[in-house]
């Protein structure tokens, strides 16, 4: 099932008067894709999560579910009408049915014959490894295995589409990581078209097909995880994709014989010879990998002191300041220690200029 | 060690003091059914007389009252329960504006004094021709154990979590079912509670009770007792407290089973909303 949305709008009156949450969002999720929602906390994905499941009613804009108008001017359909299934962060599994009464409740209220229940709710079990838990009530079972049965009853009805909302937030690091492996996998096996809220970037980058990029009720960018990280279209997106986050120095493109000078804190920072760009002021950007640190002066490099060398494990992330802003860089150079004084060149290609 | 020995005492003192203060009528109510002389307990020994006599002597009517206490408080609790049920579930779950004023007002109206509304009471009652019919007592014990189950009730629901009841919906669920198939459920032991209280409450109201109703069709035992005459005008002490301990006895027995459940009831009831 795809899904479109057109200039949908969620406004709500708060103490503080009118609050808009989603302010004008399109995008389009394709059949059995692995669409996720990316942004920090109160950008508005939870919402728009909610509008798609139906569980709120926009204030303006269409949602339509494979040509279907879900949500728009004069026409409404409620969850029960979209055959959405959701996994929510804290679960919610209901406490008073065991884990079988669980999976199969989605099914009993669709009045499903019993005997078929029994089959399903089964095999949905088995696809999750939660056969010998049917029995348990979600009091006794652990985190993970909560999150394994509220997965199990949102694809035993086989839904058109699978919502998720930070299904992985209440899990501890190690078990995030294997269930983030198996969801995607899950996915994969079953098809069916599902859109995954997070403000975690790794998850979104590792799980997404595609990614949308969430601020404050606008989206800010949507692409292929790796197009996020090499072609961010704007300085939030650059600095919200890639850990450790990419440097980021305001500053001016100045146009010479030889090609566009980047400048910032009137420092010259390195020479573009891109025809695309254009001169004026911009912010220039470069990733901590993208910058070489040596203890020997080299062509285009600029001297700097090292306030801090942090040992990442491979790398040493190192920070100084540059041309007025804080620069952080990433070496293999076990030499270079606080205070030591220092080489560094920005190679051009790599740098990313907004405007 | 001194100063310990002189806290346990005083803490035992009080405590005793306490429960003799709040048990003595029931102790002497015991002691009174059991005694062969009421004016003088224990004076001539003790006995069953009377309890054999509030129960086989039909002009006394005890088990009717007893009945009708028993059919008119169940049946006030249960439609209390379900009404307040709903408004609760509207007040925490639905989009609705005025939800405060809602609550308060319901507040200020449980606030009327009992003895204010019995003559408009027994007016309407009579022009409906209600009198001395159970829905002549069920009606406003309904709507004066209201607004407590109400409070309750909401305070229960409000501790839910909000994504029970979308998890519900997503799966399929109308509102109402979602609230008699997951809230309800969930709220069990708060609904099992305030269900009960609605029952004592119900079951020991006295007023609307004695102007309500006029003979064992419908008279609760509360008024019933109260009553039972002796002969030549004498007050028959032993058949009253012997009537008394049999109507006590039920409640205090259910008491006693949900009482962890009727006081985080009652107290959640009081500190939050």
């Amino acid at each position: 099932m795809n899904i479109s949305i057109k200039n949908l709008k969620k406004e709500f009156f708060s103490i503080r008067g009118k609050v808009a949450v989603l302010d004008g969002v399109d995008l389009e999720v394709e059949e059995g894709e692995f669409f996720v929602l990316l942004g920090p906390s109160g950008c508005g994905k939870s919402t728009l999560l909610n509008l798609i499941a139906g569980l709120e009613r926009p204030t303006s804009g269409e949602i339509r579910y494979g040509g279907t108008v879900m949500a728009g001017p004069g026409a409404f359909t409620g969850p029960r009408g979209r055959n959405v299934a959701m996994v929510f962060q804290s679960y919610a599994l209901y406490p008073h049915l065991s884990v079988f009464g669980n999976v199969a409740f989605p099914l009993r209220i669709a009045k499903t014959p019993a005997p078929e229940i029994k089959e399903r709710v089964e095999k949905a079990a088995a696809m999750l490894g939660i056969t010998p838990l049917l029995g348990s009530k979600p009091g006794e079972l652990s985190g993970g295995e909560r999150q394994r049965v509220a997965i199990a009853r949102a694809v035993v009805r086989r839904p058109d589409v699978l919502l998720f909302d930070e299904p992985l937030s209440n899990l501890d690091a190690q078990l995030r990581l294997a269930t983030r492996v198996q969801l995607k996998k899950l996915q994969r096996e079953l098809g069916i078209t599902s859109i995954y809220v997070t403000h975690d970037q790794v998850e979104a980058m590792t799980l997404g097909d595609r990614v949308a990029v969430l601020k404050g009720g606008r989206l800010q960018q949507l692409d292929t995880p790796m197009g996020l990280y090499e072609r961010p279209a704007n300085r939030f997106v650059a600095q919200f994709i890639g850990s450790p986050p990419m440097n980021l120095a305001e500053g001016a493109l100045e146009e010479t014989p030889e090609g566009y000078a980047a400048s910032a804190g009137g420092v010259r920072l390195a020479l573009l010879k891109d025809p695309a760009l254009k001169a004026g002021p911009a912010g220039i950007g470069i990733r901590p990998s993208d910058i070489e640190v040596s203890r020997e002066p080299a062509p285009g490099a600029l001297p700097v002191r090292i306030d801090s060398a942090e040992p990442l494990g491979r790398d040493i992330l190192l920070s100084f300041s540059l041309a007025g802003a804080e620069f952080s860089a990433l070496t293999a150079d076990k030499d270079l220690k606080e205070g030591a004084s220092a080489h560094a060149r920005l190679i051009p290609e790599k740098i990313h200029v907004f405007y | 060690m001194k100063g310990e020995t002189a806290e346990k005492v005083f803490l035992w003192a009080g405590a005793a003091g306490m429960a003799l203060f709040c048990l003595g009528p029931f102790l002497y109510m015991f002691a009174v059914s059991l005694s062969r002389r009421p004016d003088l307990i224990g004076a001539g020994g003790f006995t069953l007389a009377n309890y054999a006599a509030v129960l086989g002597t039909p002009s006394l009517h005890f088990t009717d009252y007893l009945l009708n206490s028993l059919a008119v408080s169940a049946l006030s609790a249960v439609i209390t329960v379900l009404l307040a049920s709903l408004a609760a579930y509207a007040i925490t779950r639905l989009e609705m504006k005025g939800k405060a004023a809602v609550l308060f007002f319901v507040l200020a109206v449980s606030m009327f004094p009992q003895v204010s509304l019995i003559g408009y009471l027994f007016q309407l009652m009579s022009g409906l021709g209600l009198i001395n019919t159970y829905a002549a007592l069920v009606a406003p014990y309904v709507a004066w154990i209201l607004p407590l189950s109400l409070w309750i009730l909401v305070s229960y629901f409000a501790q839910i979590p909000r994504e029970l009841d979308r998890a519900a919906l997503i799966d399929g669920c109308s509102p109402l079912q979602a609230l008699f198939k997951v809230i309800l459920p969930v709220a069990l032991p708060g609904v099992l509670s305030t269900a009960l209280l609605c029952f004592i409450f119900a079951f020991n109201e006295f007023i609307f009770a004695l102007i309500l109703t006029t003979d064992h069709a419908a008279r609760t035992i509360p008024v019933g007792i109260a009553m039972f005459q002796g002969l030549h005008g004498e007050i028959p002490w032993g058949n009253i407290m012997a009537a008394s301990a049999m109507t006590t006895a039920p409640i205090m027995a259910l008491t006693a089973v949900f009482q962890r459940h009727i006081v985080q009831g009652l107290t959640r009831g009081a500190v939050k909303g």
